[in-house]
């Protein structure tokens, strides 16, 4: 940092102290997308959405139950990552953020996993399906 | 490599249109680092719920037959896709706030930042339109175990989309005050955050519970 720039902070009302103390060193970083990426993206989200309703109202004999849950996931995913990744900037942000976020994001699934295991484990009908 | 120093005691400001490296032992804000630390926490809060939606799904549909109140029947498709439209339209808007704070645009910011407002109070007054009708139909909260999961799960999504109306008519109140400026912009990047996670779980819920078929 230049002898100016200490000088302009100074005068701005502003205490250089270690970084443990609170400072922040700012240096160059990844820049955002620009807007017209943005309306790209939301534009992307809205297809992927219509889709996805337009696949909800298929006949599922025509294609199955599964397939249709399948695809209807797979767009949901997609969507997902596409908000995370440019929206809230995890495409361009550092690793650490990206580490953090996948705890919860995992953690979320497993505990799905857990609890059934724990329910075939523990009921003994659990898998009996409720009759009238 | 270019570096700036800014005043302690403000460890949210940022310099526009970039992310900053603070020099913290993680190399990103507290601020910044707390959220995500926060919305992976919520991805688990809001994976409890889902789960549990999961694990109870169709195992009361005699219940529900028997009532009329089969999700496949009682669900309005095509109104719920208008406001899923509306919250993903929300989050274009906020990160447009964003982007506009960054260029030190305070017009357009105020403008983005009412129109994600306005958005999610739509949807809110969507959702409680939603819980109305289906109350009138028979769908309790105690109606099998459909009722609880469903309220619970969509009136906890609906109470974060509040919260996050208030923190946005909060910032957009500092920015009439002239409080918020381009060097503050990480605090709107900050309910960004909070904002766009809203949306990725509506993007889920939607899914799950509307689109995928109930039997």
């Amino acid at each position: 940092m230049s002898d100016t720039e200490v000088a302009e902070l100074e005068a701005g009302g502003g205490a250089l102290v270690p970084a443990a103390a609170g400072a922040v060193e700012v240096h160059e970083g990844h820049a955002h997308p620009e807007p017209r990426q943005y309306v790209l993206i939301a534009v992307v989200l809205v297809i992927i959405t219509a889709i996805e309703v337009a696949v909800s109202y298929i006949d599922r004999e025509t294609l199955g139950p599964n397939l249709i849950i399948v695809m209807l996931l797979v767009m949901a995913a997609i969507k997902f990552v596409l908000v995370v990744s440019w929206y809230m900037h995890l495409k361009t942000d550092l690793a650490i953020l990206r580490r953090f976020f996948m705890v919860g994001l995992i953690g979320a699934p497993v505990l799905y996993f857990v609890i059934v295991l724990a329910l075939n484990a523990l009921v003994n009908d659990y898998n009996t399906p409720p009759g009238p | 490599m270019t570096a700036a120093v800014v005043p302690a005691g403000d460890a949210h400001v940022q310099p526009a249109g970039a992310h900053g490296h603070a020099a913290t032992n993680t190399g990103i804000s507290h601020v910044k680092l707390a959220m995500w630390a926060f919305l992976s926490s919520e991805c688990m809060f809001f994976g409890a719920f889902i789960s549990t939606y999961l694990i109870y799904r169709g195992r009361d549909r005699v219940v529900l037959e028997e009532a009329g109140l089969l999700p496949d029947k009682i669900f309005d498709i095509p109104f719920t896709s208008s406001t899923s439209f509306i919250l993903l339209m929300s989050s274009l808007t906020m990160v447009l706030a964003l982007a506009a704070i960054q260029r030190n645009d305070m017009r357009q910011l105020r403008i983005w930042l009412a129109a994600t407002a306005l958005f999610g109070l739509t949807f809110i007054s969507a959702q409680v339109y939603e819980f109305t009708n289906f109350y009138r139909e028979g769908l309790r909260l105690s109606t099998g175990l459909f009722g609880p999961t469903f309220y619970v799960m969509t009136g906890l999504h609906g109470a974060h989309v509040t919260v996050g109306i208030f923190w946005l008519l909060q910032l957009y109140y500092r920015s009439l005050q002239g409080k918020l400026g381009p060097e503050h912009s990480e605090a709107v990047e900050i309910a960004g955050l909070y904002w766009h996670f809203v949306d990725i779980v509506w993007i889920v819920i939607f899914t799950v519970i509307y689109l995928v078929p109930y039997s």
